[in-house]
């Protein structure tokens, strides 16, 4: 670039506060010069006349770009941040103290839920401040490099045990990088569409690698990676044909959930667990354990205050994992169904404004990230709160409120999101109003020029 | 020409523009300076403030052709909400400019 258009762009960037607004801004900027330049060459002047004149025309660079600094500030997403630490903090404090004093199982343990909390908010504000439009330029790469480390890294350094324990949150992680993979093959044709498609597979069997088989990380994943190419698929974003991608995304989804639930339906086993999970006193002592245990909960449980509880033994000792995934059934039955429904609303509440935020986004990688991450959080907090209310089918585990580990996942990955919803002033549309979002090579009088389709 | 005759009416010049396709910021300066017979000229520092101001407020959306060009062009489109907008902005000049001329032409029916 000629260096009297660096000075001028240096000089105009330099009044952007927000450095991160400055390339895109100073882009434009620079293209307007040089097709200024380009008319005052071609209506007859030297190069040296021509900069001068394009820089003229342009006017003064600090007005310039203060004019641009006032437009253009981060979004501070405050709500949302103090919503989302509001939930992980209540979810520590309700952990220590109501599980304060239980000898057998062991209660929460302080040190290590603090630091996990502490670690959280890190991840949160690191999440928050990460630039997630480097997801896009190097989608491919980071997807098939986690692709890697989950398939082969993870279940080599990790024991058997430990790796489901690392994957049951850990999972949720490549929601956004499967998103940034299905991104990055804009305009890719019929090679793009398979190679999105085929990261789906690819992320069951990381999770499927995880030895003991996690029923919920297996269906999310499949679920709203689905869901995913069907918004990419609305946008014709492969440039085959919005109504012929749809057609396929749609049609090879359906095929396969129909597989699936027919096979269920007619699997013994699986259809013994869902009958078992509707009605737990079938099989009270076996896989119905908990469901019963749970209903004698509900029975007993109050609108507020701590609810009757009939057994012999304690209630910490009779409900299983009621310090971990059945957390909220402890909830409800120490504090009452006021507060169950206060902690559960709260979580619906942020998972529904980043939806309706996310809505908003016109931007399709800020619309693929957001949804990446909230999808799954809406869907771990609808499974957890059923499997909580009695109906155990699949373990699902409530976010930011359990699991040390999920709680620094999940709050990373909310951060990653907000970070899309600070920057969206940036991001602006990716592709023209109306129009198919692959690029298209059009044959133009006097050259080959790029248009949208 | 006193400039400051052109500031308040530079929104509903850009919107203007705008109405019959979408355009990048030059190719906007350069139509304007063509229509206007070379009257109005842009300068960057006003144009591109106000256009993104204008897409913060959803008068207009921003594209980028193709982003991986050495020469990425960021064209705006016109929305409903625009439309609607430069319709009222229009009619606002035009009883404004009707009015001025009548006084500058002598006043008929002010007298």
């Amino acid at each position: 670039m000629p260096d009297r258009f660096d000075e001028y762009l240096n000089t105009a960037g330099e009044q952007i506060r927000w450095k991160r607004a400055r390339p895109a801004l100073l882009a434009e900027l620079r293209t307007h010069l040089l097709d200024q330049q380009d008319a005052c060459l071609a209506a007859g002047m030297s190069r040296e006349e021509a900069q001068a004149e394009a820089i003229r025309q342009m006017g003064d660079p600090v007005t310039t770009g203060q004019g641009l600094d006032r437009v253009h500030r981060p979004k501070a997403q405050w709500g949302l941040l103090a919503l989302t630490g509001a939930v992980a903090v209540t979810g520590v404090i309700l952990r220590l103290t109501l599980t304060a004093g239980w000898e057998y199982p062991a209660g929460t343990e302080a040190g290590t839920t603090i630091l996990c909390l502490l670690l959280g908010v890190a991840a949160l504000f690191g999440g928050y401040f990460l630039d997630y439009t480097v997801l896009a330029r190097h989608g491919k790469a980071l997807f098939l490099a986690s692709a890697a480390v989950g398939f082969v890294v993870l279940p080599e350094i990790f024991p058997a045990a430990q790796v489901s324990y690392v994957f049951s949150c850990l999972y949720l992680a490549w929601l956004p990088l499967y998103a940034a993979w299905a991104y990055a093959w804009r305009g890719g044709g019929w090679l793009g569409l398979i190679c999105s498609a085929a990261g789906l597979p690819l992320m069951a069997a990381i999770c499927l690698r995880a030895r003991y088989l996690l029923a919920s990380s297996v269906w999310i994943t499949a679920a709203v990676g689905w869901l995913l190419l069907v918004m990419l698929a609305h946008r014709d974003w492969y440039g085959l044909g919005k109504r012929r991608t749809l057609g396929l995304v749609l049609g090879s989804g359906l095929l396969v959930t129909g597989l699936a639930v027919g096979r269920a339906l007619t699997s013994d086993t699986l259809r013994t667990r869902l009958e078992i999970a509707l009605h737990p006193e079938l099989d009270p002592l076996g896989g119905g354990y908990s469901g019963s245990v749970i209903q004698r909960v509900l029975e007993g449980s109050q609108w507020l205050g701590e609810g009757a509880w009939p057994g012999t033994r304690p209630y910490e000792q009779t409900m299983p994992a009621c310090g971990g995934d059945f957390f909220l059934t402890t909830v409800l039955h120490k504090l009452g169904w006021l507060p169950f429904l206060l902690l559960v609303l709260t979580v619906f509440v942020l998972a529904g404004w980043m939806l309706a935020r996310c809505l908003k986004q016109k931007n399709t990688l800020a619309r693929l990230t957001v949804l990446a991450v909230v999808l799954p959080l809406a869907l771990q907090a609808i499974c957890g709160v059923i499997m909580n209310l009695g109906f155990v089918l699949v373990s699902v585990t409530f976010p930011l409120v359990l699991n040390n580990a999920g709680v620094v996942v999940n709050m990373g990955l909310v951060g990653l999101a907000l970070s899309a919803f600070r920057q969206e002033q940036l991001s602006g549309q990716d592709r023209a109003p109306g129009t198919s979002g692959a690029l298209r090579f059009t044959r133009q009088p006097g050259g080959v020029l790029i248009r949208w389709k | 020409m006193d400039k400051s005759l052109l500031a308040g009416s530079t929104t509903l010049l850009v919107l203007k523009l705008l109405e019959d396709g979408d355009k990048y910021g030059y190719q906007m300066v350069e139509e304007l300076r063509r229509r206007s017979d070379k009257t109005f000229e842009l300068k960057s520092g006003t144009l591109y403030p106000l256009l993104h101001t204008l897409e913060q407020k959803g008068y207009i959306e921003a594209w980028v052709e193709d982003p991986a060009a050495p020469r990425p062009r960021r064209y705006y489109h016109l929305t409903d909400n625009g439309r609607r907008q430069l319709a009222e902005k229009e009619t606002e000049w035009r009883t404004y400019a009707g009015a001025m001329l009548r006084v500058l032409e002598g006043g008929e029916g002010y007298a």
